[in-house]
């Protein structure tokens, strides 16, 4: 249904050009739920209204029913009326009633009758559970009844695909579910949707495919249970994890430690570890760095939280490490500073010489 | 609410009369004044530019104060001068008993009066010497005095129109300024007074088309200068300053001048009129005597007129400013955001004179034309700066929205945003027709006699100080609750239509 081949946008307003879509590739077909997913700023938003030219791509390709949509003279109007779009901010008419939301596009672009038009207003209206707001103003609903206008605003013009752009992003959490609950009932009746989300379990859910999208391009595609289960790729992991990161490189033994655990104790509290664990990180830090660390050259630190799991883990790994036997291997049996390491930590192991992985259930 | 315009209407009643009967109860003695030099170290009264206004200057020492003749009464009942200048004619039409005035010493210091010609029109400034030499010499001009002499009425200025100005194609320009009596009037809409009949006798004899244009005395030599009219019949006397812009002809005749001050004695005592009476005679006077009632009718069709179109041009020029400042590249944007600026930030009052003298000054356009374009012109420049914030309040969401669901950008501008800009617009918009119909009342600047100008008129006709101005405050009250009334209308509508779809299910 859609194609899209090699799209790049670059947007030109500011000071320097910033390249928001590098190299876009996919197809979605008739009946498919593709949900975008991946870190803020890597162009899901812009490459959804890119397919709608809300944006202009500044280069590639993009066939819709086998028409390149990108022609001079293509019919954009048309192609909009074909294809529905939900804003993360819903954008309902302020001036208008409910119904009137809905009947305005029908009666202005598919010339009903005003009773026709609002008559399947009406029946939209039940079906997003809005029945009785139909003479209501905007600014009288909540939030999540609004983006159901929205939807059904949506659905008056028969789309034949509906884009959805973070739905529930400026929703307050009470107030997503009843959001998704649409969007799953639509699916269910197989309609052609993508959806960029950061709800990862709806997007779980409802998706027959998932688009991980990371620096300007679909870094990995698949099933959701490929996505979600089995990533291939590092960013797509620590996405899935949610992996929170903090590096270190230490040149010698006469680092600034107070720094570092200045860092480090910022580190916990913007990811809410307690006061309990950052005891523990400062322990390993100065027993692995005092003691257990040759410090033959520099020494690198990583921190890796994941939200996800629950588990921090602290990789020490000695640059340019010769010997054969490794850190642990090699240490003496009785090395107090090891055993004290070890029994902060749930889990040490050394699976490369010179690699010392700490793993911690926070 | 309702009772606002009532409450409103009766406070400035209650005001204007409280000024009118207010007094003191003092004891006054007037000063001694038997020669010119005795009016040193007092403050004295005098019309603006006029002959004693010179001949005071030059004796030196005097507090002058400087006002239009219709004012002059008004100055020294509100005590801001002491003593004040009239011409003879003038104070004695005045109805100065009844303001607790009168005269103290007559026919004080004669002057010479003289007309002016454009420097182009030498020729008929000759012509017009020897007009005056013959008909002194057999005995037209006495003739022409004595009539006026004996048919002249202080209190209704009911004089004999002699001989009317020959109208013809292309005829002589004169400019004049009327209320000096008696030698410029206005009666029952027509220019009478000694020098216009001088004058009308001038235009008879030689068969030169004659066309009178009021103008405010100091508007006289620049109107001159800048060709829109070609001579000038205002009692104005001959100064070295003036004579190197016009052309003086030789004098036309001698008027003498009054002083006039506070009745002396017991204020108390003084008789005045009772407030009905003293309403009844404004009205006879004001409006009833020679129909000048029909100068307040006629100033306000202009007023109308001129506030109508403008809004209409302004409206217009506001939309083109606002949809090209929206609409164009950074460049051109920023230029009309500055000729925006410029426009706002000049006063109407210049900008009504730049179209006068300057951009319409060697055309004949009329003055309703010189108005529309000044006032459209500069509330343009607001208006499309409203237009603009309103505008700028649709959100990017809404053009979005419409874009999304197929809308082409003038359907998305019909049906989504401008419902909504309308909202925003039509308050502000409101408050500035209002303040632009009230703002045309400095049309008379340029000759335009519109509402404030008719009443203007009146009172330098009658010298009555507030009862014209009175009226002219509730007739522009009136209109502006009336502009307001239907724009409220209109916003009523345009909201009305969106909300009347409401259909509850």
């Amino acid at each position: 249904m859609i194609t899209v081949r090699h799209l790049n946008k670059t947007f030109h307003d500011g000071q320097k050009p910033l390249t928001v879509l590098r190299d876009v590739n996919c197809e979605i077909r008739k009946g498919e739920v593709i949900s975008i997913i991946g870190p803020s700023g890597t162009g899901k938003s812009t490459f959804l209204r890119c397919l709608n030219r809300l944006e202009e791509p500044t280069a590639g390709q993009i066939e819709i029913d086998g028409d390149d949509i990108l022609a001079p003279d293509a019919d954009v109007r048309r192609l909009r009326q074909k294809m529905g779009m939900v804003f993360q901010n819903f954008n309902l008419f302020e001036h208008l009633t409910i119904i009137d939301n809905i009947t305005l596009a029908p009666r202005n672009l598919l010339g009903l009758s005003k009773a026709d038009a609002e008559k399947r207003a009406l029946e939209l209206l039940e079906m997003v559970g809005l029945g009785e707001k139909a003479g209501s103003l905007p600014n009288e609903l909540s939030g999540g009844q609004k983006q159901r206008v929205a939807i059904a605003r949506c659905l008056a013009m028969n789309p034949q695909i509906i884009l959805f752009d973070e739905p529930t992003s400026a929703l307050d959490p009470t107030m997503v579910s009843e959001v998704l609950a649409v969007i799953r009932q639509l699916a269910s009746q197989g309609m052609t949707m993508a959806i960029v989300s950061h709800e990862m379990q709806f997007v779980r859910d409802v998706s027959t495919r998932v688009f991980f999208m990371n620096d300007g391009i679909i870094y990995e595609e698949g099933t959701p249970e490929q996505i979600f289960d089995n990533p291939q790729k590092n960013a797509t992991k620590s996405f899935i994890n949610r992996i929170r990161t903090l590096e270190f490189r230490l040149k010698d033994r006469h680092f600034d430690l107070y720094d570092m655990f200045g860092q480090v104790q910022r580190f916990c509290s913007k990811y809410g570890l307690g006061e309990k664990i950052f005891g523990k990180i400062q322990h390993v830090i100065e027993e692995m760095t005092s003691e257990i660390m040759p410090f033959d050259t520099a020494v690198s630190v990583v921190i890796d939280y994941s939200e996800k799991n629950g588990t921090l883990t602290m990789t020490f790994t000695q640059e340019n490490y010769t010997a054969a036997d490794g850190i642990i291997a090699g240490a003496d049996a009785d090395n107090v500073s090891l055993m004290l390491v070890g029994g902060l930590c749930s889990e040490m192991t050394e699976p490369v010489p010179g690699t010392v992985r700490i793993l911690f259930n926070a | 609410m309702k009772m606002t315009p009532i409450r409103y209407l009766a406070a400035a009643s209650l005001l204007a009369l409280f000024v009118c009967c207010s007094g003191n109860d003092n004891y006054y003695e007037p000063p001694v004044i038997e020669t010119l030099e005795d009016l040193r170290g007092h403050t004295v009264a005098v019309s603006s530019g006029s002959r004693q206004d010179i001949a005071l200057t030059d004796i030196g020492g005097i507090n002058l104060v400087r006002m239009p003749v219709a004012d002059i009464v008004l100055t020294l009942k509100s005590g801001i001068a002491e003593l004040g200048i009239l011409l003879t004619g003038t104070a004695h039409t005045a109805r100065l008993q009844d303001y607790g005035l009168t005269i103290y010493k007559d026919d004080f210091f004669p002057g010479e009066v003289c007309s002016g010609f454009s420097k182009s029109k030498a020729d008929v400034c000759d012509r017009y010497n020897s007009f005056l030499k013959e008909f002194k010499a057999n005995g037209g001009y006495d003739r022409l005095m004595a009539a006026w002499e004996s048919n002249f009425d202080s209190m209704t200025v009911t004089a004999p129109l002699e001989c009317p100005p020959l109208s013809g194609p292309d005829p002589l320009l004169v400019g004049i300024t009327v209320g000096v009596s008696p030698y410029i009037l206005m009666t029952n809409g027509e220019y009478t007074g000694i020098e216009i009949d001088i004058f009308n006798h001038f235009s008879q004899a030689t068969g030169i088309p004659v066309k009178y244009v009021e103008f405010e005395f100091s508007a006289l030599i620049p109107c001159i200068t800048t060709g829109k009219i070609d001579a000038l019949v205002s009692h104005m006397a001959r100064t070295e300053e003036r004579a190197t812009k016009i052309l003086f002809s030789d004098a036309v005749l001698t008027s003498g001048a009054c002083v006039i001050g506070k009745i002396p004695g017991k204020q108390s005592d003084i008789q005045k009129p009772g407030l009905l009476q003293n309403i009844k005679e404004s009205i006879q006077i004001n409006l009833i005597n020679e129909d000048r009632w029909k100068l307040l009718t006629d100033g306000l069709t202009v007023t109308v007129l001129i506030s109508v179109l403008s809004i209409l041009a302004g409206t217009m020029i506001g939309i083109l400013l606002c949809f090209l400042r929206m609409r164009s590249k950074r460049y051109t944007e920023k230029a009309i955001g500055y000729l925006i600026d410029l426009i706002r930030g000049i006063p109407i009052l210049i900008i009504l004179m730049l179209m006068f003298y300057v951009i319409f000054g060697s055309v004949q356009a009329s003055g309703t034309t010189i108005a529309v374009c000044s006032f459209g012109l500069y509330y343009g420049a607001y208006f499309a700066e409203i237009f603009r914030s309103g505008m700028m309040g649709i959100g990017r969401g809404q053009w979005e929205a419409g874009a999304a669901l197929g809308l082409s950008r003038l359907q998305t501008f019909r049906l989504v945003a401008l419902p909504q800009a309308l909202k925003m617009i039509l308050p502000v918009y409101k408050g500035d027709v209002i303040a632009l119909i009230k703002g045309t009342s400095i049309v008379g600047y340029v000759a335009i006699k519109d509402l404030t100008k008719g009443g203007d008129t009146i009172r330098s006709l009658t010298m009555d100080p507030f009862f014209p101005l009175i009226i002219v405050t509730i007739a522009y009250f009136i209109l502006s609750r009336l502009a307001e009334w239907m724009l409220d209308a209109l916003e009523a509508r345009l909201t009305n239509s969106e909300t009347n779809k409401s259909h509850k299910s």
